[in-house]
């Protein structure tokens, strides 16, 4: 069976039913624009967790009562645990330093006479989710010398669990979209093979096998889900400079700093992506109105 | 080469199309079945392209029982037979080689070969000069010729004929049952069925007469056959 003539009999069913495909390549365009819309929302909040986790640093302060060598025995443990990034010692003294450089405080420190601010340790982790950041919070309550700890709290615990919870919505968003795009693409090539059934009728009356009649609307199918893509892409670009534009003129707000820095890459892998959904919706669409067709 | 033993068919557990059918038709006859309208001559011919399965009875062709055919097997049996339907069935967006080719196609040929195999069967039902053309173009005998080298591209051992004349005028249908009695030449098998009395006269061939389902009889038929 040559490839050339099932593409040439693909592109013959495009040709003539005109109607049908501009309204299959239309759905087509529109699911996966939608889907390139939601996964742009969910790159958005990813955006705003690293941030938002970025912010979080865990800062133990010392009772004044531990000794130097307790203190840098602690360190090391805490350099052991294997989610962290690094630790800073901040002395009594140095803290004092820190803190002079403040009008107000220097002259309430100075009415106190004696240094009020304790030593205390800047530990960056690596994976700082809500979970590993508690976990590791009560691993430091348990030894002697730890005053308080603090790690910007249950705020960012809240903001990073609700975060969370919206990303969970935007997958189950996802999930639906492509599965409502199969039926409603499914739907469409099956109107388009139900008004080829007289040919496929003929076809399979003097012997064509199954993969014969299935192949073109597979490659039609294939071929409608790419471009599909591509016309979603196009529309995703026209959406971000009609946004940029209005942030920039109307909020003053510039969204290309927003932007990673290989940008332009990561577009490009988007649109490939976008065409590969587009490519996989179009051959699982063909395959059950086909198939469909085939078994009746 | 084709067998019926006491073939049923009946459609939605109801209508009776055919009952008890023994049949024996040898390799390289000219069969033809007639019979008033819902006799069970389409139930026949759609039968032995098995289309459709029979409700009792056994149909051995080829040497195969039909009814056990594996789905894949399917398109192999029928590749080995040709038919010519009333109403045509042609792909009208295509010319009339192009439909010829599709036989070829099916059975993966291609290139030069195909093109001298589908002017070969043009030419023999006298149709080279509008390979070209496409079926709305074509007259309905130019039509039903363009059906009948799809039919014999592939040179099938059996060809079937649902009244390959029901749409032509008696001058054009003789024209295509002249046609049919060349392609028994080539040992073709050929079982045509017609309701046209004329023809059935004319031809002298083994005729079976079908009412009501029932085999009621036929004549002509060849000693041994």
């Amino acid at each position: 069976m040559a490839l050339s003539f099932l593409v040439q009999e693909a592109f013959r069913g495009l040709l003539r039913s005109k109607r049908l495909n501009l309204l299959s390549l239309g759905a087509m365009s529109m699911s996966l624009m939608a889907l390139g819309l939601v996964l742009l929302l969910n790159f958005g909040i990813l955006q705003v967790t690293h941030f938002v986790q970025d912010k979080i640093e865990v800062v133990v302060f010392l009772n004044d009562q531990a000794a130097e060598p307790e203190i840098e025995s602690f360190i090391t443990k805490i350099r052991d645990y294997p989610l962290v990034a690094g630790v800073e010692y901040l002395s009594k003294a140095r803290a004092l330093e820190e803190f002079s450089g403040d009008e107000t405080l220097r002259e309430f420190l100075e009415v106190l006479g004696s240094n009020p601010l304790p030593a205390s340790l800047r530990i960056g982790l690596m994976e700082k989710t809500p979970a590993n950041v508690n976990r590791f919070v009560t691993w430091l309550k348990q030894f002697a010398g730890v005053g308080e700890v603090s790690y910007g709290g249950g705020d960012a615990d809240r903001v990073l669990k609700a975060l969370q919870f919206v990303r969970l919505c935007v997958m189950i968003l996802t999930a639906s979209l492509v599965l409502s795009a199969i039926i409603i693409i499914a739907n469409i090539i099956s109107l388009m093979v139900f008004a080829r059934r007289e040919e496929i009728g003929i076809m399979r009356i003097i012997g064509a096998s199954n993969g014969f009649i299935r192949g073109p609307f597979l490659i039609w199918g294939i071929f409608q889900g790419a471009v599909g893509g591509l016309v979603a892409a196009g529309l995703l670009y026209i959406i971000w400079l009609v946004l940029r534009y209005y942030s920039l003129h109307e909020l003053g707000l510039n969204l290309d700093a927003l932007l990673p820095a290989d940008a332009g890459l990561q577009a490009l892998r988007g649109m490939a992506g976008l065409m590969l959904v587009g490519c996989f919706l179009g051959l699982v669409g063909s395959l059950v109105s086909v198939g469909r067709q085939l078994n009746e | 080469m084709i067998q019926f033993h006491h073939v049923f068919m009946t459609y939605q557990h109801e209508f009776k199309a055919l009952r008890d059918i023994d049949l024996n038709i040898e390799r390289g006859e000219f069969v033809m079945i007639t019979g008033p309208s819902g006799a069970g001559k389409s139930t026949l011919i759609r039968l032995i392209s098995r289309e459709i399965l029979p409700t009792r009875g056994q149909i051995i062709i080829f040497e195969q029982n039909i009814a056990k055919l594996k789905p894949r097997q399917l398109p192999l049996y029928r590749r080995r037979i040709g038919v010519v339907f009333q109403d045509f069935r042609l792909l009208y967006d295509r010319t009339a080689s192009e439909n010829v080719a599709l036989t070829l196609r099916i059975l993966g040929h291609g290139g030069r070969t195909m093109t001298r195999e589908v002017n070969q069967a043009l030419g023999r039902v006298g149709l080279q000069k509008k390979k070209n053309q496409k079926p709305w173009h074509l007259s309905g005998g130019e039509m039903q010729r363009v059906v009948l080298a799809r039919a014999i591209v592939h040179d099938p051992p059996l060809l079937l004929a649902d009244e390959p004349t029901g749409n032509l005028d008696f001058a054009t249908g003789w024209e295509m049952m002249q046609l049919l009695k060349q392609v028994t030449d080539t040992g073709t098998t050929v079982i045509c069925t017609t309701h046209n009395l004329n023809f059935i006269q004319k031809m002298r061939k083994r005729t079976l007469f079908l009412d009501k389902g029932i085999l009621r009889g036929e004549r002509n038929r060849v000693h041994g056959a």
